[in-house]
């Protein structure tokens, strides 16, 4: 893989949120007037209410969806970059790659924030009061420049 | 209107028009880049839109030491827009995008605000540098 098509999948991902922001408010701020809208919203059995919750969790469905890219990337340089065939938790496999990469610990600690941020979102149902999906993005962008310009064939 | 509207020559010229501003603003970009003594590749992609052939625009990637700023054109034919380039910025990912407004680009962030800053080599270099930050 190359490292900037971990980048280009981390912005897909982005762009995919951006382009769900635009579908729901679409849907959103016509429902309540635009006919056609709100027939297609009764034959979808979708209510205004599960719209707004839709589009109130948009941004942490699409944080679980980013660091889940994420975790690809690193699994795959750590299989086909490093050769590793076992399954570390998260926490230790980005340690052990920050630690073989001579990553700063700055950007290292950013991303494990990312990281916690994510299991709050699973566990505690966290909706709010976290980062915001760019911020995220951001750190673990930052910890992707530590990765080599390619690995694996 | 209608008529040249559903003409197939009225997109082909808008198209040409297109690929001609692009080209202009990615030389722009490209001796902003050198003049602040960063290195650019350029390339080009194909862009496929409806109404037109899918067509070929320039590229450019900047290269500010080890990070990029990828210009990345990205179409003419969108819902409130003119045309569309996008400055993204690896390794934050951050992006503005560029929206033609006749001769001028406008600057929007990822968030939809306007940039109310001309478009020029000060703003350019200012804005590498926050979206990099």
């Amino acid at each position: 893989m190359h490292r900037s098509a971990a980048y280009n999948l981390l912005a897909r991902v982005r762009d995919e949120l951006e382009a769900g922001r635009f579908a729901v408010s679409i849907v959103l701020g016509g429902i309540d007037q635009d006919e056609r809208i709100a027939q297609a919203a009764q034959v979808y059995d979708v209510t205004s209410e599960e719209l707004r919750r839709c589009a109130d969790n948009l941004q942490v469905t699409f944080v679980l969806r980013l660091f889940s890219e994420f975790e690809a990337v690193l699994r795959d340089y750590w299989k086909e970059g490093l050769g590793r065939s076992s399954a570390p938790d998260m926490r230790p496999l980005m340690e052990s790659i920050a630690r073989r990469r001579a990553m700063s610990q700055n950007d290292l600690d950013m991303a494990h924030e990312v990281r916690l941020y994510r299991n709050v979102i699973i566990h505690e149902k966290m909706r709010e009061g976290g980062f915001d999906f760019s911020e995220c993005k951001q750190r673990l962008g930052m910890y992707l420049r530590w990765l080599p310009l390619q690995w694996g064939d | 209107m209608t008529q040249a509207i559903n003409n197939p020559a009225h997109w082909d010229q808008r198209r040409m028009e297109w690929v001609a501003s692009v080209k202009k603003l990615v030389d722009q970009l490209a001796d902003w880049a050198a003049a602040a003594q960063w290195t650019v590749e350029r390339g080009s992609k194909t862009i496929s839109e409806k109404k037109t052939e899918a067509y070929e625009v320039p590229t450019l990637l900047i290269h500010i030491g080890d990070d990029e700023i990828r210009v990345n054109p990205i179409g003419k034919l969108l819902f409130r827009a003119e045309g569309r380039v996008d400055l993204e910025a690896r390794p934050t990912l951050n992006r503005v995008k560029l929206i033609a407004d006749g001769s001028e680009w406008k600057i929007i962030t990822e968030s939809n605000v306007p940039i109310r800053s001309p478009w020029n080599f000060e703003t350019f270099v200012q804005l590498v540098r926050d979206l990099l930050a």
